[in-house]
């Protein structure tokens, strides 16, 4: 969700490094708790710094240069700012573990729908951070609100995302607390992932068979158009 | 019955060489693109075939192209006569003028008229003409409402600058005081109003015109000097074959007219009030094939059917039968339908149902016999609906309403 603190005013220029991060800690804390180190995983807090800088720690032991954070996402290693690491190294050096551990959930075979999961949340994190603050994508909705809801084959429903009257997002996982305006049915897993880290083609896919769509379909349209603006933005994880 | 095997062939082959296979309206995810068709192999009067064999009876006419039916023997001979001498020339041909003719005098209040391929080119033509006669910028507009593909008013999301729309504002359709509020308060920059005949989104119920809505329009564009555009593409022909402005009693200072204009053949025109002549002379106008002497021939037998065979009362008629069918069928099963916007081009809308989940469920089942009803634009009455064909649809309706309550 994005709490009533982060609906300030938020520097245009630097919106995506501010969603990825988000992300990323919103993720790296969820990961923590699936992997039984919930006190690591507290640390994670992200905050901008100055001078292009984001910090991923609430006591700033990981810092990155705004463009190495996001090569770090691409390649799976970017330098940290070392003069923040020499406060807590062995911190810093576990931090960096969970993030890299984090990662190879993108590539994994078999996905389970635990990591799945996972995966919708840190990259609904991001869409709801960049939809909620992003100037373009906010404009692009206007008056259009409702819920999306999202399925896996029909029955097991993954999570949703809710654009609300004040125009602020927020998303969860399981079923939604309301009725849906939208929703979309990946037909299994693999698809889910696919469409989650925006790689499904959006006007292919429902035709081929991979994705349905239901309901109401301006809703859906501009969700689409704001998550491949966000996906161009955003560094995605290669192998 | 899901979408047939050639159907999924041919969208392949198109998604390899046809970015998406398929774009705009007729892209298979703007409709039910698991049950719908994606091509189709020919049609004929109010039914189609698609690639895959499959017949159809049909309720969309080319999306409002067809007002006679497809392949009507006395446009289609039209055309080809026309055709044996020709079609694009370096001179426009004598259809030409005798369409000119034609329209300018079935058309009450026009004075001249041009000719072009889609609604989109006169639509952004006539805004233009407003903007040179009055010296003005702003375009009013409903909000919601369609008039093109022009990047000042098209639907979609993408290839958009801000400038795009600087001088283009939004009223809600009805609200006459939020119309008069805006006008007044832009009153020497507004350069235009263009409105559809009745309010008819897409994804949503029709709204007609409440009483006085028309005659207060008229009255605000007199008022403060604005030129009154009615964007009569989708309508045009269907209402009032002397133009939709009749149907609603008002009058307007421009007029566009395409889709059921050439029953099939690309046309469209703007007619206009003779203190709009000069102005329509400065803004240019032209196109490779607008001269296209088949789609006027087309457009000229199609008006000569509509006035002889009064088509717009016709299907006025053909269409009540059909709405008020479909919703006592409805009721019959419990179901609270509405066919909202005038019976010759209805949109259903079900009661609680502002997200279409139930309407696309009725759709897709009425898919499943064959009636190809569209969840999400409004649906064409076709002239070539008997009433046998109209029975059979209802007859098959109430199938579908019959697995609904199940």
């Amino acid at each position: 969700m994005v709490s009533a603190a982060e609906i300030l005013d938020i520097d245009q220029d630097r919106i995506v490094v501010w969603s990825l991060a988000q992300s990323l800690c919103k993720g790296a804390r969820k990961y923590c708790e699936m992997t039984g180190r919930h006190a690591l995983g507290m640390h994670f807090s992200p905050k901008l710094l100055d001078a292009e800088k984001v910090s991923l720690c609430s006591k700033h032991n990981l810092v990155f240069k705004d463009y190495n954070l996001f090569k770090s996402v691409n390649t799976g290693f970017a330098l940290p700012q070392i003069s923040y690491c020499w406060k807590s190294p062995v911190l810093s050096v576990k931090l960096l573990y969970i993030l890299t551990e984090m990662r190879k959930l993108y590539f994994l075979e078999n996905l389970s729908l635990e990591h799945l999961s996972l995966l919708f949340e840190v990259n609904m994190k991001a869409y709801c951070v960049y939809a909620t603050h992003h100037i373009s994508a906010k404009g692009i909705f206007n008056e259009v609100h409702g819920l999306i809801c999202f399925k896996i084959a029909d029955s097991c429903v993954l999570g949703w995302l809710l654009r609300k009257c004040n125009g602020v997002w927020e998303y969860g996982l399981g079923e939604p607390l309301e009725e849906p305006s939208v929703v979309i049915v990946f037909q299994d897993i693999e698809l889910a992932r696919k469409g989650i880290l925006g790689k499904l083609d959006h006007m292919l896919d429902p035709v081929f068979g991979g994705v349905s769509i239901f309901g109401r379909i301006p809703l859906a349209d501009r969700f689409g158009y704001v998550a491949r603006m966000l996906y161009e933005d955003l560094p995605s994880p290669n192998k | 019955m899901k979408t047939g095997k050639e159907s999924h062939n041919l969208f392949q082959r198109a998604s390899k060489v046809i970015p998406g296979g398929i774009y705009g309206h007729t892209s298979p995810i703007s409709g039910l693109p698991d049950v719908f068709p994606y091509y189709c192999r020919r049609a004929q009067g109010c039914t189609f075939e698609d690639v895959d064999g499959r017949v159809w009876i049909d309720y969309m006419c080319g999306y409002g192209a067809l007002l006679h039916g497809y392949l009507h023997p006395e446009v289609e001979a039209a055309v080809t006569l026309q055709r044996e001498s020709g079609s694009v020339f370096n001179q426009p041909a004598e259809i030409m003028v005798k369409l000119a003719e034609k329209i300018t005098e079935i058309i009450d209040f026009a004075q001249w008229c041009v000719f072009a391929k889609n609604g989109s080119d006169l639509t952004t033509w006539a805004v233009r003409v407003a903007r040179q006669h009055t010296g003005r910028s702003i375009a009013i507009k409903a909000a919601g409402a369609y008039h093109g593909v022009d990047a000042w008013c098209d639907p979609g999301l993408g290839g958009r600058i801000p400038s795009d729309r600087e001088h283009v504002l939004e009223f809600q359709w009805n609200d006459l005081d939020q119309l008069k509020d805006l006008m007044s308060k832009l009153s020497d920059k507004v350069a235009c109003l263009i409105l559809t005949p009745f309010h008819h989104p897409s994804f949503g119920a029709s709204v007609l015109p409440q009483d006085g809505f028309w005659s207060g329009v008229r009255n605000l564009c007199d008022k403060y000097g604005v030129v009154l555009i009615l964007d009569d593409v989708r309508c045009g022909g269907r209402l009032d074959d002397g133009g939709s402005h009749r149907y609603f009693n008002f009058s307007p200072d421009l007029a566009i007219y395409s889709k059921a204009l050439g029953n099939g053949y690309a046309i469209s025109s703007c007619v206009g009030r003779d203190f709009l002549r000069k102005a329509s002379m400065e803004v240019f106008l032209t196109g490779s094939c607008w001269n296209d002497a088949l789609a006027m021939s087309a457009a000229f037998a199609s008006l000569e059917i509509s006035i002889r065979d009064s088509v717009a009362q016709n299907v006025l008629n053909k269409g009540r039968d059909f709405c008020s069918g479909i919703e006592k069928i409805a009721a019959k099963n419990g179901f609270s339908l509405s066919m909202t916007g005038p019976s010759s081009m209805p949109y259903p809308y079900f009661d609680e149902d502002s997200d279409l989940f139930l309407l696309q469920k009725f759709c897709r089942l009425a898919a499943q016999e064959g009636l190809f009803f569209h969840p999400h634009h409004n649906w064409f009455v076709s002239n070539a609906l008997d009433i046998e064909m109209i029975s059979e649809t209802l007859k098959r309706t109430e199938n579908v309403f019959s697995l609904m309550a199940s």
